[in-house]
C-alpha cells in the first residue's frame, strides 16, 4: 500500500480512534486508577492501596449482586438461547406467517427498557397489577402471589427480562438460519430426515458461529445489566436484585436515602465487572469454538 | 440580490439582534440558581414556581432566579454539578443527605455569620426566624463540634403514624398512647375486618421504622445511635434490644400487616389507605399531602396523625417529637454570595414558611406563627411538644453505609418474617462489628 494511501486511511480513522481512546479507554484507566483510592467525586484524592478490593470481598451486597449476575447470566441465558432456538426452528423459513411471528416476537425489543420496566413493575403489583387481577378474573386466586416481595422479585424481574430480550435473539439466530442454503434441508428431506433431526443435525451446527455471537452479546449486556432494573424499581433498589452496575451507581452516587459518594470504591467495582466481562468473553470463544463442533 | 436573499437577510438580523437584547437583559440581572428535591408536577415544585420565584424577582427586580426541580436524587446532581461547573447557589434537600456530602466535603457555606445579620424584612437577627427548641434539635444533631452552622431547618415533617381518621371513628377508637393501648386499637381493627398496617415495602426509611422509633423511645437520647456507632457491637447486648426485635417480630407473627405487603411497593401503600382496606401507617406528616393526591372519597378516608406510642417503662413520652426535616444551605462555591443570602432569607419570610405550611402540613421553624386549620392535630402536637428529636437519631446521616449495608438487609428480613428477633440481633452485632473492621 502506497504511502499517501495509509495516510488518508489514518485521516479517516483518527476522530473515531480519537474519540474511542478519549471517551472509552481513558476513563477505564482512570477507573483503574481510582479503585486504589479514597475519593469523593471531589476534593482531596486519598491513596489506600488495595483497601476498596479487601472491602469488596467482605462485603455481603457485593456477593449477592455477583450471585444475580450469575442467575441472570447462566439461569437467564440458557432459558433465553432455548426459548430463541425453539422459536427460530418453529419460524423456518417457508412456515406460513413467518414474518408477523417474527414482527411480534420482536416488538418488545423495539421498546424502549425504561417504559417496559415500568410497565412490568405495574403488572406485578400484588393490590392493583394487571396479573394477580387477571388470575382472580379467572378464578385461580390461589394462584396469586405477592410477585415483588422479597422471595419473588427477583424471579419476577428474570421471567421480564427473558420475555424482553427473546425476541432480540431469535432474530440473531434466524439470521444465522437465513444463510444457511436450502439445499441442505431439501437433501436431508430427501434422504428421510425429519424436522427435529434437521434441526440438531444441520441447522444448529451451521449456525453454530452466530449462536456464539448470541451467546457473547448476552453475557456482555447481562453483566452490564443497569436501566432496566434501576428503573424498575422505582424508588429504592432493592437488594434482591442488586447487578454489578446497580452496585457500583449505589457505592459511588448513592440513591435517594442513601448517599453514598464513594468513586473510588464504585470504581473497583467496576473494574471487578470489567474483568468478568473480559473472562466471559474469553471463556465463551474457548468453548465455542466453532471447530469443536464443525464435522 | 433576490427578493428572498433580502427578506432572509433582514429576517436573521432581527432574530439575531432580539438574541443579542435578551442576552444583554439578562446578563444585566444577577441570576441566582436555586435547586430542590421535589419533583415537577409535585406541590411544593409548584410552591417553588409559582409562589417563591415570582414573589422573590418582584421584590427584586435585579435578581433572576433559575429554578431546578431536581427531585430525590437532588446531591447526586450537585455533586455532578460541583465537577462541571453547573452547580446551584442554594438548595432545599434534607439534612441526612446534606451532611455527608456537601458538608463533610466542605461545600456548604458557613451560616455563623448570616445569623447576626437582620432577617429578610429587616424588623430582627435573622437568627430569630428558627426557635428555641429547632436550635437544640440542629445544636444535637447538625451542627459540628467547632460550631458551625451549614444548613437550616427549613421545616419539619413528624415522624409517627399516619391513620384513617373515619375507621378509627367507625370503630369508637382513640389515638394510643402506649404501645399496649396501640395493640389493643389494632386487635379491634383487626377484628373488625380491616388491615391494622401497611407500608411501603420497598423504601428502607419506612420497612426500618418500627424497629428505630421502638428503640428511640427506650432511649430518646441515643438509643438507635448508640448501636450504630459502638465499633465493639456490645451495645447489641442490651436487653432493650431484643425486646424491641420481638416487638416488631410479635407484629408480625400477630397478622397485623395487611396480606402481601411485603410486595407493597410506594404508592400502593397510600392507594390501600385511601380505599380503607387498611387503618394505619408508619411514616410522616408529608402523607397528608401524599395521600390528598389520591384524591380519596372523604367518607371513606381522612387522614389524621399521631405521635409513635411510649412504652411501658421507658423514658421516652409521646411529647417527645420525632422529626424529619428539610434543610436549606447557600453553596460554599457560589459566586453570587449577596444575592444566595437574599434569597435564602427570603424562604425565610413569614409569606413562605406559611405557604410550605399549608401546602405541605408541615411545622415552620419560625414560633408564633398561626397552626394550619386542615391539620390541626400536628400543630397540637408541636405546641404540646417537650423535646424534637432527629428521625433514627441522624443514623442516616453520619453512618449512611451502616444503615443501609448493614441494618436494613437484616431488619428486612426481621419485618418480613425471614429470621427471628434472636437472629437479629446475633447478625447485626457480627455485621456492626464487621462493618467497624474495615474502617
Amino acid at each position: 500500500m502506497r504511502k499517501e494511501s495509509k495516510l488518508i486511511i489514518l485521516a479517516f480513522l483518527a476522530p473515531c480512534l480519537i474519540a474511542y481512546i478519549v471517551f472509552m479507554i481513558v476513563p477505564v484507566i482512570a477507573a483503574v486508577g481510582f479503585s486504589f483510592t479514597k475519593w469523593a467525586g471531589m476534593g482531596t484524592v486519598q491513596y489506600i492501596g488495595s483497601n476498596n478490593y479487601y472491602e469488596l470481598v467482605r462485603d455481603p451486597s457485593y456477593w449477592v449482586a455477583l450471585k444475580n449476575v450469575a442467575l441472570i447470566l447462566f439461569g437467564g441465558g440458557a432459558i433465553v438461547m432455548l426459548l430463541s432456538l425453539v422459536l427460530t426452528g418453529l419460524l423456518a423459513p417457508g412456515v406460513k406467517g413467518r414474518k408477523i411471528f417474527r414482527a411480534i416476537y420482536f416488538l418488545p425489543v423495539i421498546i424502549p427498557q425504561v417504559v417496559l420496566s415500568i410497565i412490568w413493575a405495574y403488572v406485578y403489583n400484588p393490590t392493583f397489577g394487571l396479573l394477580n387481577q387477571s388470575l382472580d378474573f379467572l378464578g385461580l386466586e390461589s394462584l396469586q402471589m405477592i410477585w415483588t416481595g422479597p422471595d419473588l422479585i427477583f424471579t419476577s424481574v428474570l421471567a421480564s427480562i427473558v420475555w424482553m430480550t427473546v425476541g432480540m435473539y431469535m432474530i440473531i439466530l434466524m439470521s444465522g438460519v437465513d444463510k444457511i442454503p436450502s439445499e441442505y434441508w431439501d437433501s436431508a428431506k430427501i434422504e428421510g430426515a425429519g424436522k427435529a433431526q434437521i434441526f440438531i443435525y444441520i441447522t444448529l451446527p451451521l449456525m453454530w458461529d452466530v449462536f456464539a455471537i448470541a451467546i457473547t452479546l448476552w453475557g456482555i449486556w447481562t453483566i452490564n445489566l443497569f436501566e432496566y432494573i434501576f428503573v424498575f424499581s422505582a424508588n429504592q433498589v432493592r437488594p434482591e436484585l442488586y447487578t454489578l452496575s446497580i452496585l457500583v451507581y449505589i457505592r459511588a452516587f448513592g440513591q435517594w436515602m442513601q448517599p453514598s459518594f464513594r468513586f473510588g470504591y464504585g470504581s473497583a467495582i467496576a473494574v471487578t465487572q470489567l474483568l468478568l466481562v473480559f473472562a466471559f468473553v474469553l471463556g465463551a470463544r474457548r468453548i465455542l469454538n466453532r471447530r469443536r463442533v464443525e464435522y | 440580490m433576490t427578493k428572498f436573499s433580502k427578506l432572509t437577510i433582514i429576517m436573521v438580523t432581527i432574530a439575531l439582534a432580539f438574541t443579542m437584547s435578551q442576552v444583554a437583559w439578562a446578563q444585566e440581572k444577577t441570576v441566582v440558581k436555586l435547586w430542590h428535591l421535589f419533583n415537577t408536577g409535585e406541590p411544593l415544585a409548584d410552591l417553588y414556581a409559582n409562589v417563591v420565584v415570582p414573589g422573590f424577582e418582584a421584590e427584586n427586580p435585579e435578581i433572576k432566579i433559575e429554578l431546578r426541580a431536581q427531585g430525590r436524587d437532588i446531591v447526586q446532581k450537585i455533586m455532578a454539578g460541583l465537577l462541571s461547573g453547573d452547580f446551584p447557589d442554594v438548595i432545599e434537600d434534607m439534612p441526612s443527605t446534606i451532611h455527608p456530602t456537601l458538608v463533610v466535603n466542605d461545600e456548604a457555606l458557613v451560616l455563623n455569620d448570616i445569623l447576626d445579620e437582620l432577617d429578610y424584612d429587616g424588623k430582627g437577627p435573622f437568627r430569630n426566624r428558627v426557635g428555641d427548641l429547632v436550635w437544640d434539635y440542629l445544636d444535637r444533631w447538625w451542627v459540628g463540634e467547632d460550631g458551625k452552622i451549614e444548613q437550616m431547618v427549613r421545616y419539619m415533617n413528624l415522624l409517627g403514624i399516619g391513620y384513617n381518621g373515619i375507621i378509627f371513628d367507625d370503630l369508637g377508637l382513640t389515638e394510643p398512647r402506649t404501645w399496649t393501648e396501640f395493640l389493643d386499637v389494632s386487635g379491634k381493627i383487626k377484628a373488625s375486618g380491616v388491615a391494622p398496617i401497611v407500608m411501603a415495602s420497598d423504601v428502607w426509611y419506612y420497612t426500618a421504622m418500627w424497629y428505630a422509633e421502638l428503640v428511640m423511645r427506650m432511649n430518646p437520647e441515643a438509643g438507635f445511635y448508640d448501636i450504630a456507632a459502638d465499633k465493639s457491637g456490645e451495645a447489641w447486648d442490651m436487653p432493650m434490644y431484643l425486646e424491641a426485635a420481638k416487638i416488631v417480630e410479635d407484629l408480625v407473627k400477630e397478622g397485623y400487616f395487611i396480606k402481601g405487603y411485603e410486595g407493597y411497593a410506594w404508592p400502593s401503600d397510600l392507594i390501600a389507605m385511601t380505599q380503607g382496606k387498611v387503618a394505619m401507617e408508619i411514616g410522616g406528616s408529608w402523607q397528608w399531602m401524599e395521600t390528598n393526591q389520591q384524591n380519596p372519597d372523604p367518607n371513606v378516608f381522612e387522614f389524621r396523625f399521631m405521635a409513635f406510642p411510649e412504652l411501658e417503662g421507658y423514658p421516652g413520652k409521646v411529647t417527645q417529637l420525632f422529626l424529619d426535616v428539610n434543610s436549606s444551605a447557600i453553596l460554599r462555591r457560589t459566586p453570587v454570595v449577596d444575592a444566595a443570602k437574599r434569597l435564602f432569607k427570603y424562604l425565610y419570610t413569614d409569606e413562605i414558611v406559611l405557604a410550605f405550611q399549608t401546602v405541605g402540613k408541615s411545622l415552620p421553624p419560625t414560633p408564633g406563627l398561626p397552626g394550619d386549620k386542615d391539620f390541626p392535630s400536628i400543630y397540637g402536637m408541636r405546641a404540646a411538644s417537650t423535646k424534637m428529636i432527629e428521625g433514627y437519631h441522624g443514623v442516616p446521616g453520619l453512618f449512611p453505609d451502616w444503615m443501609t449495608g448493614v441494618f436494613v438487609p437484616e431488619n428486612n428480613k426481621l419485618i418480613f418474617g425471614r429470621i427471628t428477633a434472636e437472629q437479629f440481633i446475633e447478625n447485626m452485632k457480627k455485621g456492626t462489628i464487621e462493618y467497624w473492621k474495615g474502617k
